[in-house]
């Protein structure tokens, strides 16, 4: 199995807490990888350093062997990463149709600014590829309507399409199936592995240990920003360590 | 009584200019500047050093320069600023606004100092003379420049880069880690808008025929916020409306000559009442966004 993207010793402090500490994560080609822990763990914050939204205090970042350590978002973006977060981060005003173009812009800047002179033709082609991805996550007969309108599931759907529509070859996913009813998880599963299936590699931050369970070959477990546990889904189950970290020893079961 | 009306056409058109390029930055993209008043100075002094200097000179090559010198001017505080997460920009460009007031006052050679420059000599528009005495002309000369601004700014709303400075607004950080270079979406926003107003300071020093530094004061740039928030952020036809109501609340006792009774200071009052009761009762304004947006 090869190596898409790693860390070494990524580290996150903010003054005295230490977020993520020395982490070395490494995330396969082609497979579903789950990232879970305790709240607090620092998921999120490993995210957020990997994608280019926070800096780390600490360690590098490495995809396809490149150094991408303090790369801004849209240049993480453009080398094939994409992302959701944890609270929906939706342009609430525009319609469903809008939210996915606006992931299209990318294909270049210099012609988004043209685009006020009405020489190029690139709006077809952005508009085909939206549509493409709202067909394919079911929202093409919402594609009028106000984000903010949407039923949250939708929602979180159009999170997913709007990040899907910038073609990443490996995709982040900051609880996917946090509020989504049992019908809806069910639905997110098979969508997940249908796009492993076409090749993509994903990344998953989940409390819904169904879901985790299910649809990962891979899991890494966090606890207070260090890794406590790696394997399958089988291994991870069984690792005292996590088991603790989840249920708690005696001394700190309250925390 | 005829020339009353004309004259605050002309203001109004003038005013119209500053509210239009206030709303394509706080409005449509989301940046809150306090400078419209610097950029409109920058664009009145090159108008005035340059015909008072190189007169005549063909209208669109001062077109040219005043847009140029705009957004330069606009660069130079947004590329600093925009880069930033935060409301960098405000204070940045609140002092900047200051700085420029104090240049203008300070470098004489140029500027005239506190008299400013005066004897601003007309524009000729192929064989019209575009001259402030012929209020008429002028008004139509004005108008035109607030309509092709217009035009201009509705086709950039409904353009590509229009739906990225909306995403810009909406969320600057799902934007970016869609890919977008928001740094540069944002400057290019930032100095089109100080190249319009800059085009309203041309107007103006064409209009009076003189400028002084007083007349760029940091009351001004609250104006214009003021009348952008009253009609409604994001929506151009609303800034106009918020610029009428705010040219005849305020320019109508000065030109109807009994500003002597009022003292000078109700306006600041009113205009921070105006903002106050607008947040509570009413932050979308008096028309509020545009519920129809771009169906391509
Ligand atoms: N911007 C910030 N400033 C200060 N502390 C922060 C900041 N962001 C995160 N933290 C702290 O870092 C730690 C890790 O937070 P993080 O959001 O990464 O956890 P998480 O694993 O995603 O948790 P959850 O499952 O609740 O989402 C927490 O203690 C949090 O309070
Ligand atoms: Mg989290």
């Amino acid at each position: 199995m090869t190596t898409l993207l790693s860390t070494q010793g990524l580290s996150r402090s903010f003054g005295g807490i230490v977020a993520v500490n020395d982490l070395n994560l490494q995330i396969n080609k082609g497979i579903i990888t789950g990232l879970i822990g305790p709240n607090g763990a620092g998921k999120t914050t490993s995210f957020n350093c990997i994608t280019g939204l926070d800096s780390p205090t600490g360690g590098r970042v490495f995809f396809n062997d490149r150094d991408i350590t303090g790369f801004s978002p849209p240049r993480i973006n453009r080398l094939g990463i994409a992302r959701t977060f944890q609270n929906l981060r939706l342009f609430r005003d525009m319609t469903v149709f809008e939210n996915v173009m606006v992931a299209r812009h990318h294909t270049s800047s210099f012609s988004t600014l043209l685009s006020l002179l009405r020489i190029n033709d690139e709006e077809k082609k952005i508009q085909i590829a939206a549509g493409h991805w709202l067909e394919r996550l079911g929202l093409w007969t919402h594609r009028d309507e106000r984000a903010q309108d949407l039923p949250y599931g939708l929602q979180k759907r159009l999170e997913l399409a709007r990040a899907m529509a910038t073609e990443p070859t490996l995709l982040f996913l900051d609880e996917p199936a946090a509020g989504l009813n049992r019908t809806e998880t069910e639905q997110l599963m098979t969508t997940l592995r249908d796009f492993r299936d076409e090749g993509l590699s994903i990344v998953i931050i989940e409390h819904d240990m169904h879901l985790i369970m299910n649809v990962c070959e891979q899991i890494t477990v966090l606890n207070f920003g260090q890794m406590i546990g790696q394997g399958t889904p089988k291994q991870v189950r069984t690792n005292p360590l996590v088991i603790e970290a989840y249920l708690g020893k005696d001394d700190h079961a309250t925390r | 009584m005829i020339s009353l009306v004309l004259l605050i056409g002309i203001y109004f058109g003038i005013y119209a200019l500053l509210a239009l390029g206030q709303n394509l930055i706080t409005g449509m993209t989301g940046l809150l500047s306090l400078c419209q008043a610097a950029f409109m100075a920058i664009g009145a002094y090159t108008t005035a050093i340059i015909l008072t200097s190189h007169h005549p000179l063909p209208l669109a090559e001062l077109i040219v320069i005043v847009v140029f010198m705009g957004s330069l001017f606009g660069a130079m505080i947004g590329l600093p600023t925009l880069r930033l997460k935060g409301d960098y920009l405000a204070i940045a460009s609140l002092g900047f606004g200051e700085i420029v007031k104090n240049v203008l006052l300070n470098a004489d050679k140029f500027t005239g100092g506190p008299m400013g420059i005066t004897h601003i000599p007309s524009v000729q528009l192929g064989r019209i003379l575009i001259s402030p005495y012929d209020k008429s002309v002028y008004l139509i000369f004005v108008w035109g420049f607030v309509g092709v601004i217009l035009w201009g700014l509705f086709r950039l709303q409904r353009s590509r880069f229009g739906r990225a400075l909306e995403a810009i607004r909406e969320d600057e950080v799902a934007a970016s880690s869609l890919g977008l270079n928001t740094t540069l979406y944002k400057v290019v926003a930032f100095m089109i808008g100080a190249a319009i107003s800059a085009l309203a300071g041309m107007l103006w020093a064409i209009y009076n025929g003189s400028v002084i530094p007083q007349s760029f004061d940091f009351m001004l740039s609250i104006m214009v916020l003021c009348m952008v928030v009253l009609g409604g952020l994001g929506n151009y036809f609303a800034a106009l409306v918020g610029t009428m109501v705010i040219v005849i609340i305020s320019e109508l006792p000065r030109l109807l000559g009994f500003s002597v009774l009022i003292p000078a200071q109700l306006d600041q009052i009113l205009f921070g009442l105006i903002l106050v009761i607008l947040m509570i009762y009413r932050p979308e304004g008096l028309l509020g966004r545009p519920v129809s947006k771009r169906n391509s």
